[in-house]
């Protein structure tokens, strides 16, 4: 599957069966169904089995779901009242596009606000929190609303696939589909780590899927793949920009969810250098993944961590660099080769 | 259940089982549903975990599906933190109490555990009266900080008597309102240990395919600890929570509370929206009234830590709307609780061996 | 007891870098009991057997791991910008003197803040005596830890002072204890673990593979008895505390009265504890599996995480008397 599919695919936390869907067909296509499952949790887990007896097992994470909104109820004029699925900053949403619903159901609808000139000076500095924006489906009623976008129905940023600037990408979702792109390359690697690839759910509302992926795999090792945030842009000293785009997969020491075995950590950077992959060390403290869960499963596993450094992570449009894209990829097929 | 409603309501009330401290209350439980179930046990946690095998066998053969339910048992209350000079006892807090309902209340001192049974002591909830106070201290709320526990007695027998870590229930009886309503302190969340028990009841003559774990948890005020432990052992394909939830009042929100007179089911990400929709179906199938309300990220019950037990739990959550909750007039209507347990009766009976297919995609 | 704790408390050991605080303690116990091992977490897990192939299996944990602050950028002139491990408090940080596990000294500074700002994380940097960030990253690598450097040294008759004392204090206690433990019906398994100040990382794997019927944890607890100071109703001197509840869990109620009726045996003082904050590694055995028996053992502690944790030696016997009446 291409980038562009894989992002363009609606699938907020909990609701993540449109890119279950893919991901499981593309699974068992090149795995075969008897290695692929889809478990309780939701998950999408591909098993590879090791070339030796005694291989390490290495679960690989990165998760389906995406932050979007999720309709709470219809006001009696038709529009709709939402509430945020996953860390969404409402000063993103005024003025974006959405599709409301999956499948054949979807529609499309708008988020606007007061225009500026009926807004007051005090207005302007306030921001509107979720609670007080709306989705307009064009609903002329209440009852037509909730015909359209019963309580419950899933709705997603709608910024199409685009290619710009010198090996960027625009789309919505790169956080965390850049990385399923990924890991379905990594599908066809040659493996010689027992490996379990997990296509996580839910991440976005606390890690819950990997929990249950984690519980069941029992991994030795745990990658976690994501797609974290590049602050590379608006001047900043280089110290206080996190990770760089261009400048290849961000490596982490320590986030919220775990801190990386330091042997694992410089490992991979030692591997990095060896096969020539541009890499950098993501320079925060910050964010919680699928990590965390890997690292404390049953009695353990050794963890760390690989980014795409991408912008404006959990807005309509998110950036990644193509050539982070490849790093991460060639450092994950490095490492399970080794 | 074989018992009033009420009756069961008041008696349950009585019992003592403080967060971390549920024994007597989950003997109670126990007993209640051991006349139901083909085995009852409480385990270390003070769960009680109550088995009722399938009575209908799967048309291939094949494993019984395992079904948790799960409502609390245990209820909020208070500590002795301190014992002052004066015989005035500081409080902590076991769960999340909202100290502007406690003063004037009056609580119970359960004292002298250590030796085997405990005495109780009637206490009154103290603070500095209000015409002592400034004009700007007394348009405040008291803190925890502010409010003591007096027993009436002089300190030296207080300190005899009462020991740092000495729990304080809430007083707070079950007390008849008119159309069935009843107001009574630990309906969160025992009435829905009720609702379990009605279910089992419905079932001794409808038959079910699935393995049923009714469970009362322990430490859901705390953070579902119970709930944890519980779905670990039992490992259950599916479970259903139980939980109150916030009733309409003149000044809730919008979109924040349901209706007091039917319960209803959770829409979000820790359940599972198949199972939800299945929920949804054998309500209006039985014409039982089913409400919705949408969480976006953590329920605050024993959902949470049910979803990620071992390698996953589909869940659903039941909500059954209640007015005033932590306090001890939690206020609902019996008639829900009725209504509950027939809809998690017909749940189960309809649940069988296909029960997951295409649960997922 | 006070050489024990001072050896203990000066080695290097910060959250997620605990290995050479584990190698001490292994040297120290390795005759002591029947097994040791580590886990990819990190924790030291020392098991000596019981005698009673159907008794219990009694889990003590305490943590090796210390608060610290983790390098995330250098800056061109070569200071370097940190991020917290664990609770740090800023106020009783700032010029501290702090060291890395390769022993490279700092002094952490704080930057002047515009008026009315609060001082924040990034107001910090730790100044190593580079002259550029060349020399700090020769010096140094991005995710290396510093801690407070050691500094163990006597307050009065019975009081000792030392960074780290939270939670190597208990670390001593559980080396002692398991040193001299005789024959047991129950199988006593010493944990020492890793990343407790990040919570309870270590104890969770470790209480897994553990598989206890009854956890212990051993920690400190905040006091009372100085100025202006209130909850807990703990105080230096008074014994050792059974704690009944904190924020991360409720002890059993069994268990509290079994050790406080141990301690009664063992004649040493006792005291109740409610922390109305905190959380200990019990909170992680308690929930492990279907659910263990937990509660907790503090030494009440002045100025917990700051570089100047105190403690009073006598509350630390009063633990070793306690634990050893229990566990026989």
């Amino acid at each position: 599957m291409d980038l562009k599919t894989i992002c363009e695919l609606p699938g907020i936390s909990g609701r993540e069966e449109p890119v279950r869907k893919a991901i499981y067909t593309e699974c068992v296509v090149k795995l075969g169904e008897e290695n692929v499952m889809i478990d309780r949790a939701g998950n999408v887990i591909a098993h590879k089995a090791g070339k030796k007896a005694d291989a390490p097992r290495v679960m690989i994470a990165a998760h389906m779901d995406e932050v979007g909104l999720m309709v709470v109820s219809a006001a009696e004029d038709g529009l709709l009242r939402v509430c945020a699925i996953g860390g969404v900053d409402p000063r993103v949403l005024v003025s974006k596009r959405v599709k409301v619903g999956y499948g054949e159901n979807q529609i499309d609808g708008v988020i606007g606000a007061m225009a500026i000139h009926q807004q007051t000076a005090e207005d302007r500095k306030h921001v509107l929190p979720i609670s007080q924006l709306y989705v307009d489906i064009g609903a002329k009623d209440k009852a037509e609303a909730e015909a359209k976008a019963p309580m419950g129905t899933p709705i997603v940023f709608d910024t199409p696939y685009t290619e710009f600037g010198e090996n960027k990408v625009l789309v919505k979702a790169l956080d965390d589909r850049v990385a399923c792109y990924n890991m379905l390359r990594l599908l066809d690697c040659d493996a010689n780590c027992d490996t379990w690839f997990a296509f996580t759910s839910q991440e976005e509302v606390g890690c819950r899927g990997s929990e249950a992926a984690a519980f069941r795999i029992n991994p030795d090792i745990g990658i976690a793949l994501e797609g974290t945030s590049a602050n590379d842009t608006g001047n900043l000293p280089e110290c206080q920009q996190v990770c760089a785009q261009g400048k290849g997969v961000a490596i982490s020491f320590m986030d919220k969810a775990t801190i990386a075995q330091p042997e694992m950590f410089r490992e991979m950077i030692a591997l990095a250098q060896e096969k020539g992959i541009p890499h950098q060390v993501k320079m925060a403290v910050a964010g919680g993944n699928d990590s965390g869960p890997m690292q404390r499963a049953h009695t353990g596993a050794k963890t760390c961590v690989l980014s795409v450094p991408c912008r404006y992570i959990h807005s309509p449009s998110t950036i990644c660099d193509l050539y982070d894209v490849e790093a991460q990829y060639q450092l994950v097929k490095a490492f399970l080769e080794k | 259940m074989n018992m009033e409603i009420f009756d069961f309501l008041k008696e349950m009330a009585c019992k003592h089982g403080p967060s971390g401290h549920e024994y007597e209350v989950a003997e109670w439980f126990k007993s209640k549903f051991e006349p139901l179930c083909d085995s009852v046990t409480v385990d270390r946690l003070f769960n009680v975990i109550a088995y009722k095998k399938a009575t209908i066998p799967t048309r291939d053969g094949s494993p019984a599906p395992k079904v948790m339910l799960a409502a609390h048992q245990d209820e909020i209350a208070l500590m002795v933190a301190d014992i002052l000079e004066d015989g005035t006892l500081r409080m902590g807090t076991v769960g999340g109490v909202d100290p502007r309902i406690l003063p004037a209340s009056t609580v119970t001192v359960h004292a002298r555990e250590a030796e085997g049974g405990y005495q109780k002591l009637l206490g009154v909830v103290g603070a500095l009266p209000p015409h002592l106070q400034s004009e700007a201290d007394s348009q405040r709320n008291y803190q925890f900080t502010e409010l003591y526990v007096d027993l009436g007695l002089p300190a030296e027998k207080v300190k005899a008597l009462v020991q740092i870590g000495d729990l304080i229930t809430l007083n707070g009886p079950a007390t008849r309102l008119l159309n069935d309503r009843c107001a009574s302190k630990t309906m969160d969340d025992r009435a829905c240990v009720g609702v379990l028990l009605e279910a089992a009841e419905r079932l001794q003559t409808m038959g079910h395919k699935c393995d049923i774990y009714f469970v009362a948890t322990s430490q859901e005020e705390v953070g579902s600890g119970g709930a944890t432990t519980a779905a670990y052992a039992i490992d259950p394909d599916l479970g259903v929570a139980l939980d109150v939830s916030h009733a309409t009042l003149p000044s809730s929100r919008p979109d924040t509370t349901i209706p007091l007179d039917a319960p209803a089911v959770t829409i979000g990400p820790y359940v599972q929206y198949k199972l939800v929709n299945r929920m949804r179906e054998t309500a209006k199938k039985h014409g039982i009234k089913l409400n919705t309300e949408t969480a976006s990220r953590r329920t605050y019950t024993d959902t949470d830590s049910m979803q990620i037990a071992r390698c996953g739990v589909p869940m659903v959550l039941i909500d059954v709307p209640l007015k005033y909750m932590h306090t001890s007039v939690e206020l609902l209507d019996m008639n829900v609780i009725r209504e509950s347990g027939r809809l998690l009766a017909h749940f189960l009976n309809e649940i069988d061996e296909g029960w997951d297919s295409e649960l997922w995609i | 007891m006070f050489e024990l704790i001072q050896q203990i408390t000066n080695v290097y050991g910060a959250a997620g870098r605990e290995t050479a605080v584990a190698d001490l303690i292994e040297s120290l116990l390795k005759d002591k009991v029947d097994s040791i091992r580590r886990d990819a977490m990190g924790n030291l897990i020392c098991e000596k057997k019981g005698t009673d192939p159907n008794g219990k299996r009694i889990m003590l944990s305490s943590h090796m791991d210390h608060i610290g602050f983790i390098v995330a950028a250098v800056e061109k002139e070569g200071y370097l910008r940190v991020a917290p491990v664990g609770g740090i408090n800023l106020a009783v940080s700032r010029t501290r003197h702090v060291c890395f596990a390769n022993g490279v000294q700092g002094v952490i500074v704080q930057q002047p803040v515009k008026a009315g700002e609060t001082p924040e994380m990034k107001h910090i940097f730790i100044d190593i005596g580079a002259a550029d960030e060349a020399e700090a990253l020769s010096m140094i690598q991005l995710g290396d830890i510093a801690v407070y450097a050691p500094d163990c040294f006597r307050l009065g008759q019975y009081r000792v002072a030392a960074p780290a004392m939270d939670d190597r204090v208990a670390c001593a206690l559980q080396v002692a204890v398991m040193q001299e433990l005789g024959e047991t019906k129950n199988t006593v398994i010493a944990v020492f673990s890793t990343q407790e100040e990040v919570g309870c990382r270590g104890a969770r794997t470790a209480a897994y593979s553990v598989d206890p019927d009854i956890g212990i944890a051993l920690d400190v607890t905040g006091h009372g008895d100085t100025p202006e100071t209130k909850l807990p109703s703990v105080k230096l001197g008074d014994g050792a505390a059974v704690k009944i509840m904190d924020r991360g869990s409720i002890s059993n109620p069994q268990l509290v009265n079994d050790l406080l009726a141990a301690g009664e045996r063992a004649g040493v003082k006792t005291q109740r504890e409610v922390l109305p904050y905190g959380g200990t590694d019990a909170s992680a055995m308690q929930l492990s599996r279907g659910g263990v028996i937990a509660g907790t053992i503090s030494i009440p502690c002045r100025y917990v995480h700051s570089a100047c944790e105190v403690i009073d030696l006598r509350d630390v016997e009063a633990a070793k008397g306690l634990l050893l009446e229990y566990l026989k």
